[in-house]
């Protein structure tokens, strides 16, 4: 969508230099590829079903009905099996994000990129989207999610990355990050959230 | 002050019968301004570069041109190089031949261009950008993306405007009768010239154009209704 600077993207056995990608590459990586957007970006012109079945309709040439037939699973999956025929202004901002959801898996993409899927969301909604991402982990599908929930990250990630101000500061597996982080900037991100008592301290020593 | 009873059904039915000429100013003109307006809307929101700023640059000069002035220009402009023109292109016609019609075709049309593409811009900053980045997340190109997504989504938001413009465009198509066009206004003021019933004549003119504008509101409501239908369910 934002064209970047400089870089190269591996994507699965293909490689691709982002500065001189052609429209085609990008195109294929796209199709190779979901996202679920921060605000939903739903189709409003579109109810439930057709919104979740555009990507296999028009992108991929399925036919309709087996695309049909898809989306409904996907729905059910997430949880809105009787919401499938609702236009998007009908949905709480949860129900939404689950469309949001099932809209990038039905592709049965090799990745999905989550922007900040449980922002808008009020703190009794966060835990419906969360726990349909938990399924997805559980199926096995890269996911790659940026996110403030850190009992989430820390419950489910298998590989955390610190990131301020556009630099990577700090990876490692969660317990790695949470519990020994070795950058100063880390430690004192980490010192608010165990505030909140949202992760168990360990001590460090036991007796 | 009198009224002649007559005479106005006399214009009436003089209007009516040069009604055709007058909805064929108003539909090629509106035809052709939607979709060179609808055209001029997209390449300027998704700012195609050099022919974004040239379109602008067209529409705000040219819309501060009232139809009249316009047309006059137009008229005598072609009248004056016309022929040359059809010589250099060895086709072969004369303006002489040329039914004026056209010339008042050609004026309306340009102005329905600017006035259109103005409403479909404004419709198009109202659907929400997210939806475009949405739609390439999951594969589709960008002409998928304003076919599927995008024009279904502007066409509700822009009707109620387009209404108003067209009704507009609708009256403009009587200030070309200024040329000699025989059109609804021109032909109900004919049969006003028999008794100088100028004020019936006038009143038919208007009778007339009112009862179609009543009749194009009437179907865009109906298309408003029906393409929003995604809206109402809120």
């Amino acid at each position: 969508m934002e064209r970047a600077e400089k870089g190269s993207l591996k994507l699965g056995d293909t490689t691709v230099d982002l500065k001189k990608a052609s429209k085609k590459e990008v195109l294929n990586i796209r199709r190779r590829t979901a996202f679920v957007f921060q605000n939903y970006n739903l189709f409003a012109n579109k109810t439930a079903i057709e919104n979740v079945m555009e990507g296999l309709v028009t992108a991929r040439k399925v036919p309709k009905a087996e695309a049909r037939e898809k989306a409904a699973e996907a729905l059910e999956w997430v949880g809105l099996g009787d919401k499938t025929d609702n236009y998007p202004c009908q949905l709480s901002g949860g129900q939404q994000q689950r469309v949001g959801i099932a809209r990038a898996v039905v592709l049965n993409p090799e990745v999905i990129l989550f922007d900040e899927p449980t922002y808008a969301l009020d703190p009794e909604l966060v835990g419906e989207v969360l726990d349909v991402i938990k399924k997805i982990a559980e199926q096995g599908i890269t996911m790659i999610v940026v996110t403030h929930e850190m009992s989430f990250v820390y419950n489910v990630a298998n590989k955390v990355v610190f990131m301020d101000s556009g630099v990577v500061l700090e990876q490692g597996t969660p317990k790695e990050i949470f519990l020994s982080p070795k950058e100063e900037r880390t430690k004192q991100f980490l010192e608010r959230i165990f505030k909140q008592d949202v992760i168990p301290r360990e001590p460090e020593y036991v007796i | 002050m009198s009224f002649d009873v007559d005479s106005f059904f006399n214009s009436m039915i003089q209007s009516l019968i040069y009604f055709p000429n007058t909805l064929k100013l108003i539909f090629i003109h509106f035809v052709v301004g939607l979709i060179l307006g609808g055209i001029i809307a997209f390449i300027r929101f998704y700012e195609v570069p050099v022919l974004d700023k040239i379109f602008a640059a067209f529409i705000t000069v040219y819309q501060g041109i009232p139809v009249m002035v316009a047309v006059m220009i137009y008229n005598l402009l072609f009248l004056n190089c016309a022929d040359d023109v059809f010589r250099y292109f060895n086709i072969n016609l004369t303006m002489a031949s040329v039914d004026l019609l056209w010339v008042g075709v050609f004026t309306l049309s340009l102005s329905s261009i600017c006035n259109i593409s103005e409403v479909i811009r404004g419709a198009l900053q109202s659907v929400d950008f997210g939806q475009n980045e949405a739609a390439y997340s999951i594969g589709l190109t960008k002409l998928q993306t304003i076919r599927r997504i995008i024009i279904p989504q502007i066409i509700p938001v822009a009707i109620p405007t387009l209404t108003n413009t067209t009704i507009g465009l609708i009256k403009n198509s009587s200030v070309v009768s200024v040329i000699g066009i025989m059109e609804v206004t021109r032909s109900s003021l004919i049969a006003s010239q028999v008794k100088y019933t100028f004020f019936e004549g006038y009143l038919a003119a208007a009778a007339v154009y009112w009862i179609f504008s009543i009749f194009i509101e009437f179907v865009f409501g109906r298309a408003e209704k029906y393409s929003g239908r995604y809206r109402r369910a809120v």
